[in-house]
């Protein structure tokens, strides 16, 4: 049980806090119209890049120690899939480094185009890897199903991510590019409840049930992302932006939560080390806090200018 | 929902040392969506390609570990120096430390950019290309991994974007702790990854039922001397790659005289002093490592070896003996008054690459001198591997090493820029209005308050 926990929570925790940098990131080009717009974007990612991306390598650590049966089978069939979030992981982060570690108008192009691609590439492999999870392991007959299911995940992914990341570049910013931001919020919530709503649908459809559990969790899927987008829209609205950005976090978390209940991976039974993990868990929650509470302002002179 | 069924992959249905049958998985059939794949092969017979899977799997995990290795020793190495630089800082509040504290920060964080990326792909590769492993050893092997990537990286990585961006929001002593804190949370993470490594060459603290491996001793697992003796080494190692990249950037500036004498001086002289600890440290426990490799059969050693080994305890004393006359040297500066002192900042400037290329020695004789083995006594690398086809892992490996060979490429060549360009206004620290180009405004009123 506590394996499980700590998977999901780390799972969850990645899907919307870095899929907050993600949409950032996919959206770095369309916010920011300028360099200088771009870099101050680029600013109110800053601490959140690591303090994101950590909790898919925590994941990851749990998966191999937890769950190595789950790992080594969803690896070996959607081989093509982790190596493209490995890729698009990878370019995202070098485009985020690099970007401005050398003056040139093409360098910082070339890079803030790599961000870009790369960060709709992950959450598009990442959602992708989703849905085979929960289509291809254990193998469902029918190829339709293999197929739609995770591309509407993956295209899901995409949408949802948008959302949060626009939502939280209006938190982090002022003026010009908070109205931008807004604005690609607003457009991209009816597009993220849609997609939740036609996977949901689609693993109904297409997946035989199993239990009583499939008949609960896609309606849940469906209502996280149209609940959140009916809470979200009159928030982004009325720029009442934290209500904003906590109900698309709420309709981030609750479809990967979904996903992996019906997933019910069996974990390896490892009892001391589930304990030894569950006792850090306070510190890694309370340094995450401690990043969230010194950088919840939108970016001011006095905010470190580094990525 | 989950059934058993036996595996048909034939890699993982051979039998350990003992005798056990390694377990068969107790799960559904993997099915492959992806046809070109040739891998599902029920049975590899003799392979007629020029590369076998398993070489290209080996080669694959090789490089992007040795990628990895390479950024893992600046940032190991690096972090002390950049800690007591602030620590002096936070003491004084001279301006010399502040700007030593930013400008070797700055080559710190853009050096741990690449190491982090590595580290990624290193992550997944144990899944990707040696489930044997996990069916075998997944337990235990897992065990310190997942306290390394949930634990110590986390930390250290949460902590280091706070140091990075909050640097004119925290209390100066605060700011300080934090970055001592993503310090030693790095050295914990050096230490979970040796534990897992030192399972592999010498497991202890585990027993097999049923052809699984379960940890039934957690203190031995993490007292094995292949993880302790093996972590003194390779702090050793880390602190003398830290201490040449400190000394030899000093030396090229103070070789052209590029008006920051002080701090390349007080540099240098902190580079030399953790250098020698790193030559005594990684020189006594390489030594004392013997005491657990010539315990038990080790079979089929690699030529590469004793090459690698050779030329790494060569180099070893070569530095060792160095590191008393560098010492000496500091005294009062003598250093810095030599009549021959051009020459010498030349050499040391000329010789940064030397503590790096014995590291690579040293993790080759480690990972090879295991070999046949990846657990030694308990699982062949060939059982070990996935029943991917040769091709398919040349892809990715073609893939993965490719993009990450060019990113260290470009990455190496920024730090050497950033070296170059010297204290005068790193990025890292500065005001925003002067961290930014200039043809890059701020959409934030850019006054401080």
């Amino acid at each position: 049980m506590i394996w499980t926990v700590l998977l999901v929570g780390s799972l969850a925790g990645w899907a919307v806090l870095d899929g907050m940098n993600q949409g950032l990131g996919a959206t770095l080009r369309q916010v920011g119209r300028t360099p200088g717009e771009r870099r101050t974007v680029l600013t109110a990612l800053g601490p959140f890049l690591l303090a994101g991306e950590v909790w898919l390598v925590a994941g990851a650590g749990v998966l191999l120690a937890g769950f190595p049966e789950l790992e080594k089978d969803l690896w070996y069939v959607a081989y093509p899939l982790v190596i493209t979030l490995l890729v698009t992981w990878v370019l995202r982060d070098a485009g985020v480094w690099l970007r401005s570690r050398r003056p040139g108008v093409a360098w910082r192009n070339g890079w803030e185009r790599v961000i870009v691609a790369a960060s709709v590439g992950l959450p598009l492999s990442a959602g992708g890897l989703l849905g085979a999870a929960l289509v291809w392991l254990p193998p469902q007959p029918s190829l339709t199903a293999r197929v739609v299911v995770p591309v509407l995940t993956a295209l899901s992914a995409v949408a949802v991510t948008r959302v949060l990341g626009t939502t939280f570049v209006a938190v982090r910013t002022s003026a010009v590019l908070r109205e931008r931001a807004l604005r690609l919020a607003g457009r991209a919530l009816p597009w993220s409840a849609g997609l939740l709503a036609a996977s949901a649908v689609a693993y109904v459809v297409l997946v035989p049930a199993d239990g009583p559990l499939t008949a609960v969790l896609p309606p849940l899927v469906v209502l996280a992302g149209s609940g959140s987008a009916l809470v979200a829209r009159p928030a982004l609205a009325d720029c009442r932006l934290h209500r904003a950005l906590g109900a698309v976090v709420v309709g981030g978390v609750l479809p990967v939560v979904a996903a992996a209940i019906a997933l019910a991976p069996a974990a390896s039974p490892a009892p001391t080390l589930e304990l030894v993990l569950l006792a850090c868990v306070p510190v890694l929650l309370a340094a995450q806090a401690w990043v969230w509470w010194t950088f919840r302002h939108p970016v001011s002179s006095r905010d470190a200018v580094f990525y | 929902m989950l059934q058993p069924i036996t595996s048909p992959r034939a890699p993982h249905s051979g039998t350990t040392l003992t005798g056990a049958p390694t377990r068969l998985g107790d799960h559904p059939e993997p099915s492959r969506i992806f046809p070109w794949d040739p891998g599902r092969m029920p049975v590899r017979g003799p392979s007629v390609a020029l590369v076998s899977a398993v070489d290209a799997a080996r080669t694959q995990f090789a490089l992007l570990a040795g990628f990895h290795f390479l950024f893992v020793l600046v940032t190991l190495g690096l972090g002390p120096v950049v800690a007591i630089f602030q620590t002096r800082w936070a003491l004084t509040r001279r301006e010399v430390h502040e700007r030593a504290t930013r400008f070797w920060g700055q080559l710190y964080l853009v050096n741990y950019a690449l190491g982090i990326v590595a580290g990624i792909l290193l992550e997944l590769q144990f899944g990707l290309h040696f489930p044997g492993l996990l069916d075998v050893a997944g337990e235990v092997f897992g065990a310190p991994l997942a306290v390394e990537t949930m634990v110590a990286f986390f930390l250290e990585s949460t902590l280091l974007g706070l140091w990075v961006f909050g640097w004119h929001q925290l209390n100066r002593w605060v700011h300080t702790l934090v970055f001592w804190l993503v310090v030693i949370t790095g050295y914990a993470s050096a230490f979970a990854v040796m534990v897992a490594n030192g399972f592999l060459r010498h497991p202890v603290g585990y027993e097999m039922v049923d052809g699984v491996a379960h940890i039934t001793d957690a203190a031995t697992l993490v007292l094995n001397p292949a993880a302790v003796l093996s972590l003194g080494h390779v702090v050793g190692a880390c602190l003398l790659a830290g201490a040449f990249v400190v000394v030899g950037v000093s030396a090229w500036h103070l070789r052209r005289e590029t008006g920051f004498d002080e701090l390349f001086q007080r540099s240098l002289r902190t580079g030399v002093a953790l250098g020698a600890v790193g030559a005594l440290l990684a020189v006594g426990f390489g030594f004392s490592q013997f005491s657990y490799v010539t315990q038990g059969a080790e079979s089929g050693q690699s030529p590469v070896v004793g090459v690698a080994l050779g030329f790494m305890i060569l180099g070893g004393f070569a530095l060792f003996l160095g590191a008393f006359p560098m010492l000496a040297l500091t005294v009062s500066g003598a250093l810095f008054r030599l009549p021959f002192r051009r020459a010498l900042y030349g050499f040391l400037t000329a010789v940064v690459p030397v503590p790096f290329v014995l590291a690579i020695f040293g993790w080759l004789t480690r990972e090879i001198g295991r070999q046949p083995w990846v657990v030694v006594g308990l699982l062949r690398t060939s059982d070990a591997t996935s029943a991917h086809s040769a091709t398919t892992v040349l892809i990715s490996l073609a893939v993965l090493v490719g993009l990450i060979a060019t990113l260290a490429v470009i990455d190496w060549v920024l730090l050497a820029r950033l070296a170059r360009l010297g204290p005068g206004s790193p990025t890292l620290g500065a005001p925003p209005w002067h961290a930014r180009e200039a043809d890059e405004p701020l959409t934030f009123a850019e006054v401080s308050r």
